[in-house]
């Protein structure tokens, strides 16, 4: 906390909400969140589908105006910007789609891409010094030599060298914070590593500030472990924290149930994680938010008369003031949804033959 | 015992025999690029399928595992050809036949009646004009003619409770009123209604959110064990295959280049590319650990490198792995890599206090 509070705030979020109007009725998307954003930080918002993150991330970016709140960039009420001004954020806050393959012009080279927005928003003076920013970008993202891929059409690359364009492009708007939702979902493993290394350089290095949006727990914990991360449930944060406590001691049963549900690259500590079993895989209707808690009807701990009645609000977790969850019965989670370790080394009723862990 | 829905539909099956379910020797696939050129995506699959065990087909994206996949159900799209090689699969009766000399109407019975596939994406594989009732009675009616409606209804009833939907909302549903984890256990239903001996699953739960997935993951579970059918699934995710498979099969530009049980795959990997995978996935539980990329991609099929396929991003290549191609041979009973220095080769994770 105090680390982060030293730094730059780029961000604030604040008591964002967002109603979609639809012919069934109206739909709270987000509601009352709240997020502040820092250079060279990083924020992870971590959920399931429908859980808003992607509204959240839309909002930040300024592609959402929110019913409800404000966002504050740079200290002002975006909502108060003159033109000149919204086109400085607009410029300082750039959106990585999950996408390579959708959110990039077909008809466009590489070169293109990048060119025509540094010429268009005036960052260069000059073909030849946006061609040779066009280079340095690439570099900057690992496509070299330059030379090899600024002809190229998206349909010639990777799905990775295509989200490495991508980056690319938010880059030459020299963005102070960069929104990706999803950004690595859909590449393979390895590549997915070096594009997640990549954007590390961009956080140490030219201290931009991220809000990373995945439904990987594993990710935000390998991205997100210095900075904080919050978890996301049906338009509400449910838990908040330093990233490595939300995730390595989750305190919210929402977030112990994600945990449970990772599988793990190890046999025997995966096939032990069945236990935390929730009443009900599937996510109630964004039409119909259960009244009181709204994860009570899933809730493995839910008791009636308590979780049915009213929303809890976000209580300190373990008398911190940085971890917060939303739930009532916090001092009860840690033996009621034991975690797998817990379940592996008590060597409980573990389903994987003796075998398993010996070899290790 | 007698699995459920074997005493259904069919005579128990025999599950006795230690002797494979499928034979697959020598099987290559070429896909075709043009009149009289074709790329060689699969090459010299050497593969046997047991009975009642889970095998995953696991790599990067274009290194064959849905190919080879598919392949053993003669589902490849209309360019694949098998251009060499033989895929055995014993019939209940016990009988070897041979899966590439079938006929059409022979191949049609197989594939649903002793086989079936489910595909990734669970939108697209349902007919979303048909309620998922006659879904259930059209695949059911072209195997079984002389079934009963009534028997018809219960045998989807029983399907669907099995994947744990309720049937009274599922039947009479249209695929676009269900989620997409109900939509995928629809499909998991929908392809052991026939009680197949072999069900091929391509990517079964990405996509899908993670308790979903969680969900799905434990029900194949169930299943399998309940059913005794022989599994193959194909995954790019690897924790996927620690939770769900008996043996893996890691592959690398067409070939099989690491096989062998699940514990071994993950404890004592011997083929860099297989340890390169697993140290590129982050884990969840516990502190964090060193997580490295492959450099590089895997190679396109029409410029497989010469020697090992792996040999340009490996970082232990010596001058002999650009020249001869390492056979798949055993390193230790019931494990076969294809690297010649298998040996000595071993996965090593270090934890890291730092970030990124």
């Amino acid at each position: 906390m105090s680390e982060a509070t030293q730094r730059e705030l780029l961000m604030r979020l604040e008591n964002i909400g967002q109603v979609f109007n639809t012919k069934r009725g109206d739909v709270r998307a987000v509601d009352d969140v709240n997020l502040d954003l820092h250079a060279g930080r990083v924020v992870c918002l971590v959920g399931e589908s429908g859980s808003g993150k992607t509204t959240t991330a839309r909002i930040a970016a300024g592609l959402n105006s929110p019913t409800d709140g404000a966002v504050w960039f740079d200290g002002r009420d975006v909502t108060s910007l003159g033109r000149r001004d919204r086109g400085g954020y607009r410029r300082a806050v750039q959106y990585i789609h999950q996408d390579p393959y959708a959110s990039l012009n077909p008809t466009r080279t590489v070169e293109s891409t990048l060119v025509a927005p540094m010429r268009k928003h005036r960052m260069v003076r000059g073909r030849r010094a946006a061609h040779e920013r066009a280079e340095e970008l690439l570099k900057e993202v690992d496509l070299t030599p330059p030379g090899n891929f600024l002809p190229k059409y998206p349909h010639q690359l990777s799905g990775g060298q295509r989200q490495r364009v991508s980056v690319a492009r938010a880059l030459t708007m020299n963005p102070r914070l960069i929104i990706a939702d999803e950004a690595t979902s859909m590449l393979d493993v390895s590549i997915r590593i070096s594009m997640l290394r990549m954007l590390g350089k961009l956080r140490d290095d030219l201290d931009v500030g991220f809000l990373f949006i995945t439904h990987d727990l594993a990710l935000a914990k390998y991205f997100g472990w210095g900075g904080e991360t919050a978890v996301m449930y049906l338009g509400r944060i449910v838990e908040r924290g330093p990233t490595a406590r939300v995730i390595n001691e989750p305190a919210h049963p929402y977030t112990r149930a994600l945990r449970q549900a990772i599988p793990e690259p190890d046999p025997t500590l995966t096939r032990n994680k069945q236990g935390a079993m929730l009443r009900s895989a599937e996510i109630p209707n964004l039409l119909a938010i259960p009244h009181g808690c709204p994860f009570h009807p899933r809730c493995p701990m839910a008791q009636p008369g308590v979780c049915d009645v009213d929303r809890p609000d976000l209580f300190p977790v373990g008398g911190r003031a940085d971890h917060t969850a939303a739930c009532v019965r916090l001092d009860d989670v840690a033996a009621e949804m034991p975690l797998s370790e817990a379940l592996v080394s008590a060597n409980g009723e573990g389903t994987v033959p003796a075998e398993g862990g010996a070899t290790t | 015992m007698a699995s459920p829905a074997g005493d259904i539909l069919s005579e128990p099956r025999d599950h006795n025999s230690g002797e494979p379910l499928v034979e697959i020797r020598d099987l290559s696939v070429d896909y075709r690029t043009g009149r009289k050129t074709a790329v060689s995506v699969v090459k010299d699959i050497n593969l046997d399928l047991y009975p009642g065990e889970s095998v995953a087909l696991v790599g990067e994206s274009g290194c064959g595992k849905t190919t080879l996949a598919l392949a053993i159900l003669r589902m490849l799209p209309k360019l694949g050809v098998i251009s060499k090689g033989s895929i055995r699969f014993r019939r209940r009766s016990g009988e070897m036949m041979d899966v590439l000399a079938l006929g059409k109407e022979e191949l049609r019975r197989f594939r649903w009646a002793e086989s079936s596939v489910v595909y990734q994406g669970a939108m697209n594989s349902l007919n979303p004009l048909m309620r998922i009732q006659a879904q259930f009675v059209e695949t059911i009616r072209a195997h079984r003619k002389d079934m009963s409606s009534a028997r018809m209804h219960e045998r989807a009833a029983e399907l669907l409770k099995l994947v744990q939907l309720d049937p009274e909302r599922v039947l009479p549903a249209y695929p676009h009123e269900l989620s997409g984890g109900m939509r995928q256990r629809v499909l998991l239903a929908l392809g052991l209604v026939l009680d197949p001996q072999l069900v091929v699953l391509d990517e079964p739960t990405t996509a899908l959110d993670i308790l979903t997935q969680r969900s799905v993951v434990e029900v194949l579970r169930r299943l399998q064990s309940e059913l005794h059918f022989t599994m193959v699934f194909v995954t790019h995710d690897l924790p996927l295959a620690a939770e769900l498979a008996d043996r893996v099969a890691t592959m690398y530009g067409g070939r099989i280049v690491e096989l062998c049980d699940v514990h071994e795959t993950f404890y004592n990997p011997r083929h860099p590319y297989t340890i390169g995978l697993i140290k590129a996935v982050p884990p969840v539980t516990g502190d964090p650990l060193e997580v490295l990329s492959i450099a590089g991609s895997p190679p396109g099929f029409g410029d497989m490198p010469a020697g090992c396929a792996f040999h340009p991003r490996c970082a232990f290549a010596q001058e002999r792995c650009a020249v001869d191609e390492p056979p798949l041979e055993p390193v230790d009973p019931g494990h076969d890599a294809a690297c010649f220095f298998a040996d000595e080769m071993s996965l090593e994770r270090k934890p890291v206090v730092a970030d990124v």
